[in-house]
């Protein structure tokens, strides 16, 4: 992995965001906080929000397995939903206030990750309804106890990933497009499954725009996405095919402009173990970093020439955020290690007792 | 040292590449299913099966030997129950029987809260097998049966008299764990669907679409048997010091079966590994590794089985917490130590991280 890593240093050195100035300079050289869901070493689940210098700010218990966190805009809390097919949520302060537990509806359950409105109320969530074979955003009051107040249709199987454009109305939707049931891992649909970018208008609930791939990558699940710069969508899917396909698994789209998949250099593509499992815009927007954890790499992208940049190698590494600085992001491990990866090339490691869940955010 | 030598050759890239025989994984379910699957469930069966008669003798001529009896047979399909439970796929996890069978961890007490409230309002709707299996799942299992024959009253039961309401709640427990054990056994059977799924996976199949994802799901019922011990059924209840302890957060606390209950996950843990397949792929690639992983399991059993002590008093005892957190340690590499081999020699991915659609 050499060679790919001295790649890399060269491309994000000479990458555009590179030289555009980070947005509010001075945060650059604060100390970061991330939060993330994690386990211990007796098997106790938590979510919290740290340092890299300092540790733990605040932890909490989680009854089972955590999956992604979602900030509200305000940055006064951060939600962390049961992974899927838990049902639990909590809303947790970044101050000492109490957190407070949600759930999902008895005939639903999360699929473990979730966004803010603009301006902070409501809560969107992607949830199942399984009896109904439909994936749903499940809507909450987050100024009334995260009440749940509606839900609207994800127009697609499977809602996994979501996010609001900078509009603030637009909703784009990752439909992994595979039907499960809580009480079982079984995938029902393999031989039809229909995965989809979907656009919807949280005001309305109205479909604005479907993207789908073309009929022969019906198997890549889309599940995780980013936002990037000029609301490109960067996207990362999980091919449920033939092992041996390795499909490119990392894509870009602009509302309007055709879906584009990008394979990675053959030994990579091969690498990345048709799994990805988290995709992440590092500060500028202008970088997007694609995890593998099952091929243990960590892919970064060039998002206005969506081309692949390079690869570093982390061992069940898979949590994703972009940290203060431009091109740098840091990465999480199953195996406790928590790195920072910038634009030099140099990786920061440090260990910790955790194992790192799937997904992190930057919160400040 | 010869050993040592042969390590080597094998090792050595002039070898690595022709001496190494392409995983089976078709071998890999034929031996688990065989050797540990089919035997465990038809232990469990038969212990079930006994335990539903003994439960049912103590109701209709109640005596102390026929508690004690009952409590035996209790005993026995624990121990089966045990060497089964690291498996969470087939039959078991259909119509949620795992759950049914085992509601457990249960932190919040549901279980007892939930059969208290059913002694005090003897609600004879749950001495019928056939309602109670609807009922909640914490009503109908082996913790529910535990309570009923170990927890505050049960003495009562060589009695019977007031106590049988109680002997007729236990006996439909009882009952109802039979059920259960042998609808899995015949889940399991030649021709049963779910056995044709694991024997012969294909790509329409919704349970598994290649051999590939059979052997990985038995690799996880190994890594996650040891971590089931390692964290669920020593690290949480023992915490971190004595006064943190929560000794009954261990499954079995309160007949006293706790650490037959570990050992139990080890010896089925240990069963699935040494005749499932798994010690051949170690001992293919790292020869003599195999035999390391065995004696850590085998040491660790041991331990287990020297704890002569409820686990309550063992919590609280500087010494023997020590020796369990050791074996804590030497269970956390030996899974390790095979994990890195066979995900390497099978091309198995297994991480933390490496769920299919998270």
């Amino acid at each position: 992995m050499e060679i790919d890593r001295r790649a890399l240093l060269i491309s994000l050195a000479s990458s555009a965001a590179m030289l555009a100035l980070p947005k509010g300079a001075p945060a650059a050289f604060e100390q970061e906080c991330f939060a993330a869901a994690r386990k211990d070493d007796r098997g106790v689940y938590s979510a919290a929000l740290f340092s890299l210098k300092d540790g733990d700010m605040r932890s909490v218990e989680l009854p089972a397995r955590g999956h992604d966190i979602t900030l509200k805009p305000d940055g006064g809390e951060w939600v962390t939903f049961a992974r899927r097919p838990g049902r639990f949520g909590v809303a947790i302060p970044v101050d000492a206030r109490p957190p407070v537990w949600f759930a999902s509806k008895p005939d639903r359950h999360f699929f473990g990750h979730g966004a803010f409105s603009a301006d902070g109320r409501l809560l969107y969530s992607t949830e199942n309804d399984y009896d109904g074979a439909r994936g749903v955003i499940g809507v909450r009051d987050a100024t009334d106890g995260y009440k749940q107040i509606g839900e609207f249709p994800a127009h697609g199987m499977e809602p996994h990933d979501i996010q609001l454009l900078v509009d603030g109305r637009t909703m784009v939707i990752a439909n992994g497009g595979i039907r499960t049931r809580p009480e079982s891992a079984d995938e029902l649909n393999l031989p039809d499954m229909q995965p989809s970018l979907a656009y919807v208008d949280v005001a309305t609930g109205d479909l604005l725009e479907e993207e789908r791939l073309p009929p022969e990558l019906h198997q890549i699940s889309i599940r995780h996405l980013a936002i990037a710069s000029g609301d490109t969508i960067a996207f990362g899917c999980q091919y449920r095919g033939p092992e041996q396909d390795a499909p490119p698994l990392v894509g870009f789209h602009r509302r309007g402009e055709p879906l584009a998949v990008v394979p990675a250099p053959d030994e990579t593509q091969v690498g990345l173990k048709n799994y990805i499992g988290s995709v992440t815009a590092d500060r500028g927007g202008g970088i997007v970093a694609a995890s593998a954890p099952k091929g243990g790499l960590i892919t970064y992208w060039d998002v206005a020439s969506r081309r692949y940049l390079g690869v570093s190698d982390l061992n069940d590494g898979c949590g994703l955020a972009p940290t203060h600085r431009s091109a740098s992001f840091l990465l999480t491990s199953g195996d406790g290690w928590l790195v920072t990866a910038d634009a030099e090339g140099d990786m920061a490691r440090q260990s910790s007792g955790y194992s790192w869940d799937n997904h992190a955010i930057l919160v400040r | 040292m010869i050993r040592l030598l042969v390590a080597l050759f094998l090792a050595s890239p002039m070898w690595s590449g022709p001496c190494r025989a392409e995983t089976d994984y078709g071998a890999i379910a034929k031996a688990s299913l065989n050797e540990a699957i089919r035997p465990g469930y038809a232990a469990l069966a038969e212990t079930a099966a006994t335990l539903d008669a003994k439960v049912a003798a103590l109701c209709k001529d109640p005596s102390a030997d026929a508690l004690k009896d009952a409590k035996g047979a209790f005993a026995g399909a624990v121990d089966a129950w045990s060497k089964v439970e690291i498996f969470r796929f087939g039959p078991i996890v259909a119509d949620h029987r795992y759950e049914r069978l085992f509601f457990w961890p249960d932190p919040k007490s549901l279980g007892l809260r939930q059969i208290e409230d059913v002694l005090a309002k003897t609600d004879e709707s749950v001495t019928a097998p056939a309602t109670l299996a609807a009922k909640s799942v914490a009503l109908q299992g082996l913790p529910a049966l535990e309570y009923l024959l170990y927890g505050d009253g049960a003495d009562g039961l060589a009695k019977g008299g007031d106590a049988a309401f109680r002997c007729r709640f236990a006996a439909s427990v009882a009952a109802n764990i039979a059920s259960i054990a042998k609808e899995v056994d015949a889940g399991w059977r030649d021709g049963a669907s779910f056995a044709t799924s694991f024997l012969a996976p294909s790509p329409t199949d919704p349970a598994y679409h290649a051999p590939k994802e059979v052997t990985l799901e038995l690799f996880k019922a190994f890594a996650s048997g040891i971590e089931l011990v390692r964290d669920q059924k020593l690290g949480k209840p023992l915490g971190t010091s004595p006064p943190v302890a929560k000794p009954k957060l261990a499954a079995f606390w309160r007949s006293n079966l706790a650490f037959a209950n570990m050992i139990g996950n080890l010896q089925g843990v240990r069963l699935l590994f040494a005749k499932g397949g798994f010690a051949q792929v170690v001992a293919a690639d790292s020869p003599g590794v195999e035999d390391s992983i065995l004696f850590d399991l085998d040491h660790a059993i041991e331990v287990l089985g020297g704890m002569d002590k409820p686990f309550a008093e063992v919590a609280a005892d500087e010494t023997l917490r020590a020796k369990l957190e050791a074996l804590r340690v030497s269970l956390k590499s030996a899974g390790q130590t095979a994990g890195d081999i066979i995900a390497r020699s099978a091309g198995l991915s297994f991480g933390f991280n490496a769920m299919d659609g998270d």
